[in-house]
């Protein structure tokens, strides 16, 4: 049965309670919204809440309890001292998010909140946007644990920025991981055997002598140990910081990207983002590369199997302290430049040694920063 | 008197599932109000409920609610703007409150005033009763409470096209009488398709109902026409006569008789259940609703 309709007359709607006036902002709006109310969920799930406490706790800790050599932090050290911090929150992340993405499956809400207006991808987006504040969260995490031995009276070398940004990228690049996850594979185990195997492999690449030292900068944390040897000049040092920083940060948005498309977002934007952290990444990755040039190799061999000929020396109080020329003048006045004279034939202490095998290898990244050392006694 | 304007019409809507025809060649049209939807199990009501609140695209046909066609996408997000549904089975977030839930839904409706959609979800969550407990978690809620909250959900952000596949489901006596009080608040100045299979409800709540079988519309009109299609076919027995399609014993101790009364039967007053009976005139549902 049919019914003709003679006059159909429809009367325009009013604006709903809460409306903003014009449909790009309201819509961007909503997204902002979202990300919020997802934000706040994430904060009350009891592993994010419980892993980052203990990180801020350790934090304060590491603060509190300070001992020895503390009083006088190497910065190019210190830096990546901050990237491991945040692994297990990171792991919390990733699962939380995962849980949030996959709640509309999980609770049957899919196909009622399916007719509303915000789509399925940009909800994605507002997951994605979730996380922003964690980062910002490991971000402040890291500037104090950095910025409390910065400011110390004994603190020498120059943190990289690069480094620094690892750790609250690493955090992104669990979080956008977690989005993914859901939305190519919705189940919640499969978040858990990801975090695992990841976790796995980031320990056996760093910890096996055997990975290509290409591979080793393709895994987010540069260097497990933070830095666990002694500190070296920091133009010695040679790590691509900067250019893992790009490399994580594209990987990031590529994921993103990956994550609202399979989501359906297939605007403009979205794909013009997804080249451009195409790119991103393969700068990245290119970028880190190990290049070692034949200079730098010298240099290194110098510094450590004859530092009295690049080193400068001061005696006080009976002791003589050596350090590379960019110590000297290190605040706290502990030790001053001199020539090598000074030591009246004495050799001087050859403490500083490369840090590692990623030391050895020469790279400047897109910032070429380069990074200090702290002086040395002489024995 | 001047004919309510029309919200909604739909013509020739045709969905398969596999093999079935779900919906065939359904057409209909809408006005403010509540319309009730009534056919057996597997006649196609949620199916095309699912259509018309746009959750899935017909195979063929068209309509075109509150002036939008929501087979392009911007019609499509035009219309879900103004559409509120409540599915047959309403999913909830069992930790969320019942403020947080709506909050939730509201957002989704791109309610984007913080201070504005708070108010919004108040005004709901006091329109089903639900103002005292909104800062309960859901799975604290009574499936009745549960469900005026999924009511609520759907009325977020006054939409102007309201779709209720068997909201009273499951819901005791009581919680009825207050469901049919909010729907038939809500049809006040809404267009409100309510899909139920409580002809009672149909009876007291709506001004106007289409009865679906087999995918197909067999009746499109007022509860008042649909009850007259049973005027001098109920009668009283003091058996069941057999030649009635249908017949009862109540609590009388006689029996109701639907179908084609003998020669002098005591006719009896025709009831809007009685109408769907014969409508349906014997027929079961063949496919999955």
């Amino acid at each position: 049965m049919s019914t003709t309709v003679e006059e159909p007359t429809v009367e325009p709607t009013p604006t709903p309670p809460g409306a903003a006036p014009t449909r790009t902002a309201q819509r961007t709006a909503a997204v902002l919204a979202l990300a919020r109310a997802e934000a706040r969920e994430l904060v009350m799930t009891i592993p994010v809440l419980f892993f980052f406490l203990l990180e801020a706790g350790l934090l304060v800790w590491k603060c509190w309890d300070e001992e020895g050599m503390d009083a006088f932090p190497v910065l190019n050290t210190v830096d990546r001292g901050t990237q491991t911090a945040p692994l297990l929150a990171c792991i919390a992340l990733l699962l939380s998010v995962n849980v949030a993405v996959l709640r509309d499956r999980r609770n049957g809400t899919a196909h009622q909140f399916g007719v509303l207006p915000m789509e399925p991808w940009r909800r994605t987006l507002a997951h994605l946007l979730s996380v922003v504040p964690f980062v910002l969260l490991t971000a402040l995490l890291v500037g104090v644990d950095y910025g409390w031995s910065a400011l110390k009276p004994g603190a020498v070398g120059h943190g990289s920025l690069g480094e620094l940004a690892v750790g609250p990228l690493t955090v992104l690049l669990a979080g956008v991981a977690g989005v993914l996850l859901a939305r190519l594979l919705p189940s919640t185990f499969v978040p858990i055997l990801f975090a695992v195997a990841a976790y796995l492999l980031i320990v056996i690449v760093l910890t096996s002598d055997s990975a290509p030292e290409g591979v080793r900068r393709l895994v987010p944390v540069l260097d497990a140990g933070g830095g666990g040897g002694d500190p070296v000049p920091s133009d010695l040092l040679g790590r691509p910081a900067s250019w893992h920083a790009l490399y994580l940060a594209g990987l990031c948005a590529l994921l993103a990207c990956a994550a609202l498309l399979v989501a359906g977002g297939r605007t403009r934007t979205v794909k013009a983002v997804t080249a451009v952290a195409l790119a991103a990444t393969a700068a990245g990755v290119v970028g880190q590369l190990p290049r070692d040039t034949a200079a730098l190799e010298a240099a290194r061999r110098t510094a450590s199997t004859a530092p009295e000929r690049v080193q400068s020396c001061t005696t006080r109080g009976g002791a003589t302290y050596c350090a590379f020329p960019e110590w000297n003048g290190v605040r706290g006045g502990v030790g001053e430049g001199r020539g090598p004279g000074a030591l009246g034939g004495r050799r001087p202490g050859v403490r500083p040694a490369p840090d590692g095998p990623a030391a050895h290898r020469p790279h400047r990244g897109p910032g070429g920063r380069q990074h200090a050392v702290p002086l040395h006694h002489a024995r | 008197m001047t004919a309510a304007p029309t919200t909604l019409t739909a013509s020739g809507l045709t969905l398969r599932y596999g093999g079935t025809r779900a919906l065939d060649d359904v057409s209909l049209s809408l006005t403010r109000g509540v319309t009730g939807l009534l056919g057996p199990n597997g006649a196609g009501k949620t199916t095309l409920l699912r259509v018309l609140a746009t959750a899935v695209p017909p195979d063929g046909g068209e309509f075109r609610a509150l002036g939008h066609d929501p087979r392009g996408s911007a019609g499509r997000l035009a219309l879900r703007r103004e559409l509120g549904y409540l599915p047959q089975t309403p999913g909830f977030h069992p930790d969320f409150t019942a403020f947080a839930f709506v909050d939730y839904v509201a957002i989704l409706k791109e309610l984007t005033d913080r201070g504005a959609r708070h108010r919004e979800v108040r005004r709901v969550l006091d329109a089903v009763d639900l103002g005292e407990v909104r800062g309960k978690r859901l799975k604290r809620l009574s499936g009745g409470m549960r469900q005026r909250v999924a009511l609520a959900a759907a009325l977020v952000g006054d939409p102007g096209f309201l779709v209720l596949d068997e909201p009273t489901v499951g819901l005791d006596p009581e919680q009825r009488m207050r469901f049919r009080e909010l729907i038939a608040e809500a049809g006040e100045g809404r267009t409100v398709l309510l899909s139920t299979h409580q002809t009672e409800d149909v009876a007291m709540l709506c001004h106007r109902v289409v009865v679906l079988a087999h995918g197909r519309v067999r009746f499109e009109g007022t509860p008042a026409e649909l009850t007259a299609r049973a005027a001098g076919r109920v009668w009283s027995s003091d058996r069941r006569d057999p030649a009635a399609r249908a017949g009862w014993r109540t609590g009388t101790g006689t029996f109701r008789n639907v179908g084609d009364p003998p020669e002098g039967a005591d006719l009896l007053e025709p009831t809007l259940e009685d109408g769907y009976l014969l409508t349906l005139d014997g027929e079961s549902a063949g496919v999955t609703a």
